[in-house]
């Protein structure tokens, strides 16, 4: 069974390549440029797992899985942090808003695969 | 006193060509800050507009350079991905070619095509039902001659009987006749009678005869066909044995055949996982490690706090590393990178 995951980032590059890993994965991969992108394409349906930045212009990564987990149609949807931050205070922040898990990047590709796949149920 | 309070209150001209400027800001190495600034205090222009707009344009260039290292690490990226599509595509493209030719997927799925040693021994068993039942037909056939054979001497037998019964027949028609003469005239009816009985038994003789002769030349035929039989069915064993034995080497080299093309599509496979590992390694180092684009945001930093310093504020001496959890001085960075942590 194959699942689309949602990458939001504002880096174009991170986009391409967290989009290769998981397209050589057997994943469909929508990309979305901020979380303002990421909550709209969200909102329209069809994503089984989230793969989301937190420092991005317009909606950083917390307030989109802040106002994404507040609609009760996506409260068990998976969402995984995919940053250069690792400050104890912010991967807290971020799993108290929703978050299902927490990647410093340069991400390890089998990694982050066999992540989104385990919380994609794939 | 503030850096600010010793700078001229009043903007005099400013020359908007920044090559004038040069002569006019050189300073000596040894210049101490507030020497420049009191140069700079008595310059015929506005410092700290000229300083704006210096700052202003070396990180405007600055990020114009940012920009084109991130496109050209954009670009890299998309050539990286179009090698490990290739790479991907090449391995997917020799998996097919190489079970379209052996007849069975590599990656051991059934797509109902017989691969070549699935036929060998669709052969194999075909040739030994074939020989089963040839070897099963000559049974039957020398069976069959056994039992012909046998009947033929019944037959003969019986043309025998018949032969001494035509005899007797004979010799009655002989008597009907001596009897007819004796009878003179009245006789006739009898005469004509024992003709027809001897022409009868004549007849009859002739066919017994020939009946005798036909199944005589069955009979002897009988052991050349049976011998013919068994000479044809013990060249059939020796053709079959050949068969086999040719068969089964023929279905060793298949095997040595499909095994050195499983090797082979093993090394391609491991080559092209091999380039796919480089490239995704290489696109993971492009978008977080780029030397170009952290000198660029710590020299960006560095102007900004020179800026301060023009405009006489205090400046931010932070270094990168202390305003940002991850970023290290050397430009090198996150240092639980990779690590997955799931909530």
């Amino acid at each position: 069974m194959s699942a689309t995951v949602l990458v939001v980032d504002d880096s174009a590059t991170v986009r391409q390549q967290v989009g290769a890993a998981l397209t050589q994965a057997g994943l469909d991969v929508v990309e979305a440029c901020d979380g303002l992108d990421g909550k709209s394409k969200i909102t329209n349906g069809g994503i089984d797992c989230v793969v989301c930045d937190v420092n991005m212009p317009n909606m950083n990564g917390i307030e989109m899985i802040q106002e994404v987990k507040s609609d009760s149609r996506f409260s068990s949807l998976p969402i995984i942090m995919l940053t250069t931050e690792g400050a104890k205070e912010l991967i807290t922040q971020a799993k108290a808003a929703g978050a299902s898990g927490w990647i410093v990047k340069p991400f390890n590709a089998d990694m982050l695969v066999s992540a989104v796949k385990k919380l994609a149920a794939v | 006193m503030n850096i600010q309070d010793q700078l001229p209150r009043d903007s005099v001209e400013v020359d908007p060509s920044f090559g004038e400027l040069e002569g006019a800001l050189e300073v000596s190495a040894d210049s101490s800050l507030d020497d420049v600034l009191d140069d700079s205090a008595n310059a015929s222009f506005d410092v700290i507009a000229v300083s704006a707009e210096i700052t202003d344009k070396i990180i405007a260039e600055m990020e114009s350079m940012r920009q084109s290292s991130e496109h050209a690490a954009l670009k890299i990226g998309e050539l990286l991905t179009q090698i490990v599509q290739t790479a991907t595509t090449g391995n997917r493209e020799v998996h097919e070619s190489l079970s379209e030719a052996m007849g069975s997927h590599a990656d051991g799925e059934d797509d109902g095509a017989a691969s070549i040693s699935d036929l060998v021994l669709q052969q194999v068993q075909l040739v030994s039902q074939f020989v089963e039942k040839t070897s099963a037909f000559f049974k039957q056939h020398l069976e069959l001659s056994s039992t012909a054979s046998q009947a033929c001497r019944t037959i003969q037998k019986s043309a025998n009987e018949v032969s001494e019964l035509t005899k007797t027949s004979l010799v009655l028609a002989i008597n009907l006749r001596i009897e007819a003469a004796r009878l003179g005239d009245k006789g006739n009816g009898f005469a004509t009678l024992g003709q027809q009985v001897q022409g009868f038994s004549q007849a009859v003789s002739l066919a017994a005869e020939q009946i005798n002769g036909s199944a005589e030349e069955f009979v002897d035929a009988l052991p050349r066909m049976h011998q013919q039989t068994l000479e044809i069915e013990e060249e059939m064993a020796t053709m079959s044995q050949r068969f086999n034995s040719e068969i089964a080497l023929v279905n060793e080299r298949t095997q040595a055949m499909t095994d050195s093309l499983k090797a082979t599509l093993d090394q391609v496979e491991y080559r092209n996982n091999q380039i796919l590992g480089c490239s995704n390694q290489t696109l993971s180092h492009l978008g977080f490690q780029d030397p170009l684009s952290q000198g660029l945001q710590r020299s960006q930093h560095d102007v900004k706090q020179l800026d301060r310093l023009v405009r006489g504020e205090e400046p931010d001496l932070r270094s990168l590393s202390q305003l940002q959890d991850d970023v290290g001085d050397d430009g090198s960075v996150y240092q639980d990178a990779g690590v997955v942590e799931l909530f």
